[in-house]
């Protein structure tokens, strides 16, 4: 693959790198009340980070983050894989690398995949935000969260991932979720040569917040 | 058209379609995967009837594994085979290969061919006096009446280049007791479907034109794109189960193979989508698509493959046996007069890119490796050759 021009970084393990390092820095991750692992096996694919919240020994809310230095249309199908396993995925690319992208956030949102942009200088940036949903798959479910938890075996009917707690829930944890990796929301702030016109989403929090900026439509 | 069933690794899956799914019209039986002693008690006497057997000389010096057995293998009479050497024995090993194949009762004989690497035209010369020319001499000593096929190998380069085209067209149509080609198309594809439509048409117009020298075409070693064939009215088409047996690579003959791929996600049949549907995306059609059943042909095994709770693995014969089904009745369906097939097949391949539309509509992505170029390739190469059926 060719390497873009004014590429932030020079692999994608060390994109992948800067990525853990931002996760970690969040207060979430920081206070221990949220998780995040990289390269968590699932059936069909292996995201490249996977942010969880546990309570006791279940898994409750899964955010699958697939990253790439370009390549926005390969990232975008084994995100969409992920769904069968998460609550959210998102696909997060080099800045450098997001305006082909950008002029295809339609297809993101079609998906309903979130897609993000991560440099050195100004952290993340989330141009569109999934709706939370039930992930597709029970049995994919079962499995990932086994893997997640590095366990053989769960008892059966724990409230994993695919719950049927309903969407009102699953928003609210997304909700809180976002809370704990969001700097802050900036809705009507347009990044110079986007066409997006992004507007505050009320399923999302305002709260302040550290490594990542949401300019979700 | 018939189908017939190419056999590799877990070849009863194949047995068990056609003798109790009645899916297919026969077996070609591969020697490397198979002990000679075990055939006659494997594959039925009705079996081998419809059957044939490909010697599989395509890499003559390699006789390990179950090629040890067939004594008339050319690496097993000269050691450290080469072509010098063999000529002395080459019309031995003709005689001998016919008989065997004569003894099984099959439904026809067939003269095999050797594999070359070179990416140029192969030595036809070669070919003819090491293989084709003795087991000629052998069917006519030997008095047999069944019909006899001509193995051939076409790489892609030769498919696309005039004069080595026209100069194996000529070869092969230059043998007067040759009844049909056992045909085998070499590509160098990457993607799980050809999305070339040039290439197809080039395939369909090669098969053309040895059907209109009254040759039977067999084709060989071929994927979804086999229905395709049915516009240039080739003989039969065959169904494999693993990939390697969907396209031919010569790595798929090493008598070390396992015959297995390094564990792929399981994928299953539509018919009306003329592809490979991937088990990652059952779970979002179900969700998204309200029709996504329909979408899978009514076999014996579409219920297991579509529970959710079934534990699906590439190994699972039901997604083998359910394809081998599903494509035999497909197959089936294509009418006898050939405009109409083409129309027929140019409405599937219409159908198919239609319900590809619904599908993204409802917000399911499909990925490259099950998506709808290969049918949008396939609906370009029906045009060019009803345009240009001959070379």
């Amino acid at each position: 693959m060719s390497k873009l021009k004014n590429a932030n970084f020079s692999s994608e393990l060390l994109l992948a790198e800067h990525a853990q390092a931002l996760a970690k820095q969040t207060s979430g991750i920081a206070s221990g009340s949220l998780h995040v692992k990289s390269e968590v096996k699932a059936p069909g694919a292996i995201p490249d980070l996977v942010f969880y919240k546990k309570i006791g020994k279940h898994v409750h809310y899964i955010i699958s983050i697939e990253l790439k230095l370009s390549d926005w249309r390969r990232a975008l199908n084994q995100s969409f894989v992920h769904r069968n396993f998460s609550n959210e995925t998102y696909v997060v690319l080099d800045r450098a690398a997001i305006g082909p992208a950008l002029r295809n956030v339609d297809l993101f949102r079609k998906a309903n995949v979130g897609l993000a942009s991560i440099d050195p200088i100004e952290g993340a940036i989330v141009w569109t935000c999934p709706k939370p949903a039930v992930p597709f798959s029970y049995e994919f479910s079962a499995v990932f969260t086994k893997n997640l938890l590095s366990r053989k075996n769960l008892p059966e009917n724990v409230p994993y991932a695919r719950s049927a707690r309903g969407k009102v829930h699953l928003s609210e944890m997304r909700s809180t979720f976002v809370n704990y990796i969001t700097d802050h929301v900036e809705p009507n702030r347009l990044t110079p040569n986007s066409t997006l016109q992004p507007s505050l989403d009320p399923e999302l929090p305002t709260l302040p917040l550290r490594s990542f900026r949401l300019k979700c439509s | 058209m018939q189908v017939f069933h190419q056999m590799g690794h877990n070849f009863v899956w194949n047995i068990h379609s056609i003798e109790q799914d009645g899916a297919g019209d026969g077996v070609i039986i591969s020697p490397v995967n198979i002990n000679r002693d075990n055939i006659e008690g494997r594959f039925s006497l009705k079996l081998r009837e419809m059957s044939w057997f490909d010697p599989q000389f395509y890499r003559p010096q390699d006789n390990k594994g179950y090629l040890e057995t067939y004594s008339f293998f050319p690496g097993n009479v000269v050691a450290d085979y080469n072509t010098v050497d063999f000529t002395d024995h080459a019309d031995s090993v003709g005689r001998k290969c016919l008989e065997y194949q004569q003894s099984l009762g099959l439904r026809q004989l067939v003269i095999p061919t050797r594999y070359s690497e070179a990416a140029g035209s192969v030595d036809l010369e070669d070919l003819a006096s090491l293989y084709v020319e003795p087991f000629l001499k052998a069917y006519s000593d030997l008095n047999y009446k069944k019909p006899l096929l001509l193995t051939i190998i076409i790489k892609e380069s030769q498919l696309v280049s005039e004069p080595d085209r026209d100069e194996l067209l000529s070869w092969a149509t230059g043998f007067a007791e040759i009844d049909g080609v056992y045909l085998i198309f070499e590509n160098s594809f990457k993607t799980k479907q050809i999305v070339e439509p040039s290439y197809l048409a080039s395939c369909m117009r090669f098969i053309n034109a040895l059907r209109k020298n009254s040759l039977s075409v067999h084709v060989g070693y071929s994927g979804l794109e086999g229905l395709l064939y049915a516009a240039a009215d080739a003989t039969s088409v065959s169904v494999g189960s693993y990939e390697n047996l969907r396209s031919f690579n010569i790595s798929r003959l090493d008598s070390t193979d396992s015959g297995m791929q390094q564990g792929p996600r399981p994928r299953i049949y539509s018919g009306k989508l003329n592809q490979w549907i991937v088990d990652t995306t059952l779970a979002p059609l179900r969700e998204l698509y309200p029709d996504w059943q329909q979408l899978f042909d009514d076999t014996p095994y579409k219920e297991y493959l579509l529970d959710p709770q079934s534990s699906l693995n590439f190994q699972r014969s039901e997604i083998y046996k359910h394809y081998f089904n599903a494509f035999y009745q497909r197959a089936k369906l294509l009418p006898d007069d050939l405009n109409e097939r083409t129309r027929f097949l140019q409405a599937w391949a219409n159908e198919s890119i239609e319900l590809f539309g619904e599908i993204r509509e409802a917000g399911v992505l499909l990925g490259p490796d099950s998506d709808d170029s290969h049918v949008i390739a396939w609906s370009n190469a029906l045009a060019m050759f009803s345009a240009k059926p001959m070379p």
